[in-house]
């Protein structure tokens, strides 16, 4: 009986005039099920493929859609076994589903030359911070001034903007 | 003892899996093969750690939370606080410290409190522009056959003219040309990895080195780009990951690194 994996991931990035991009990839594909009996190249083959999806939704966001080849950066990952099929979509205006860090507290990998990192996790704890000591809505100032709902969603730049007002309405 | 499991694991000849690589990680595989199993592959605790290291460690943790008031706009830490948090981050290392002859918590006290100062009273202490990490480990490509590299980053702060990168770390004494060079792919890896942080800013790299002398001075050293370097770095790390896919895990005796390994008595029975 075969295994089945099924990998995806989801990424968005900020675009000028606080608008955003998201793409999601998700893979399913059919593996030897003797893999089960051997974590580790099974876990080889979970990383192959992430590699895979990763490089897909980069391409995506960057705009390549995968005509130029590698930006320089990045080589097509091993081939795996199985059938795969991707389908990555990229929505112009306020993709609002959550960019999670990677489940090691890092934020979004910078492997591929997207032009703009999300907030560092230093950013958003910073933002939470103060704007807990002013007892403002975060949300509320999220959605209204940059169209986020969470302050992870922010660019590196508007993250920035954000403290530095936050500061001066605290006074600091 | 290392678990039965574990060992035979470690005796086939399958390629090794690895979440992510690390600067320190290659570093340990070119120092010597054998710690990089114990620690890196087969994840064993260490058996003991070392004063300096734990020192470094809860240095790195003072001063982590002054930038961090920086950043959240409160008045910078006193002395007594940055100490506090000193002494905190020592007091939770579990492992048994090893420390140096002639040297207590009465010495390392009075040390990190003439480091404290010293770094409070640096520039360094007081960036210009705006703090964007502390501490932030970045994930990313630095050679396409390697797992991807994770890096943690001490210190990035912005101004109009450039975003700066910056590494800190103690040293017995300053660091002196030959030193830094040896350090400086470091830096040129992390500048590959926070490519996407820099908003078309020029991007300035440095060391911040702290003398753990009776007058600590405090040193930034800048470091310049140079792709001909990043290029042959990412071939070390490409170079290091072959073998450690090969499997190459003989140990390296040497008396300079040996006395100070946390897997001396495992590497002994191995």
């Amino acid at each position: 009986m075969p295994l089945k994996l099924n990998i995806g991931l989801s990424q968005k990035v900020s675009d000028a005039n606080y608008g955003s991009r998201g793409a999601s990839v998700n893979v399913e594909l059919e593996v030897e099920s003797a893999l089960v009996a051997e974590p580790g190249k099974l876990q080889e083959r979970i990383r192959q493929v992430f590699h895979l999806v990763r490089t897909a939704v980069t391409e995506e966001l960057n705009g390549n859609n995968g005509n130029n080849g590698n930006n320089g950066n990045s080589s097509p990952p091993p081939s795996s076994s199985g059938n795969g099929n991707g389908n990555g979509n990229g929505n112009g205006n306020g993709n609002r589903q959550h960019q999670p860090t990677n489940g090691n507290g890092q934020r979004p990998a910078a492997s591929n030359g997207a032009k703009h990192r999300l907030a560092t996790v230093s950013q958003v704890r910073a933002i939470r911070a103060i704007a807990g000591r002013l007892g403002s809505d975060l949300n509320q100032l999220l959605h209204d001034r940059f169209h986020v709902n969470r302050p992870d969603d922010l660019s590196i730049g508007d993250a920035s903007t954000l403290i530095d007002d936050l500061k001066a309405q605290a006074g600091t | 003892m290392i678990p039965l499991p574990v060992m035979d694991r470690c005796c086939r000849s399958e390629p090794v899996v690895l979440d992510h690589l690390s600067y320190s990680a290659i570093h340990s595989f070119r120092t010597c093969p054998r710690q990089f199993l114990f620690r890196y592959v087969l994840r064993l605790p260490d058996e003991q750690t070392f004063s300096s290291l734990v020192f470094g460690t809860a240095f790195h943790s003072a001063i982590e939370c002054h930038f961090r008031s920086i950043l959240e706009g409160q008045p910078l830490l006193d002395l007594d606080t940055l100490l506090a948090i000193f002494w905190d981050a020592w007091h939770a290392e579990e492992k048994p410290i090893h420390f140096n002859k002639k040297e207590d918590l009465n010495s390392i006290g009075h040390l990190a409190d003439r480091m404290l100062r010293a770094f409070q009273a640096s520039d360094f202490a007081r960036p210009e522009g705006r703090v964007i990490a502390i501490e932030e480990k970045i994930r990313g490509v630095v050679s396409d056959s390697c797992p991807e590299f994770v890096a943690r980053i001490d210190l990035i702060t912005q101004t109009d003219e450039a975003l700066f990168v910056t590494d800190f770390k103690t040293a017995i004494s300053r660091w002196n040309p030959a030193k830094l060079e040896v350090a400086i792919p470091q830096l040129l890896i992390y500048r590959k990895l926070i490519e996407d942080m820099t908003d078309g800013l020029p991007v300035k790299l440095n060391f911040a080195v702290l003398t753990k002398r009776k007058k600590p001075i405090l040193t930034v050293h800048q470091v310049e780009h140079d792709s001909e370097l990043l290029a042959t770095t990412c071939q070390r790390v490409d170079d290091v990951w072959h073998a450690i896919q090969e499997g190459g895990f003989n140990p390296v005796p040497s008396p300079a690194h040996c006395p100070r390994c946390p897997f001396q008595e495992t590497c002994r029975t191995w």
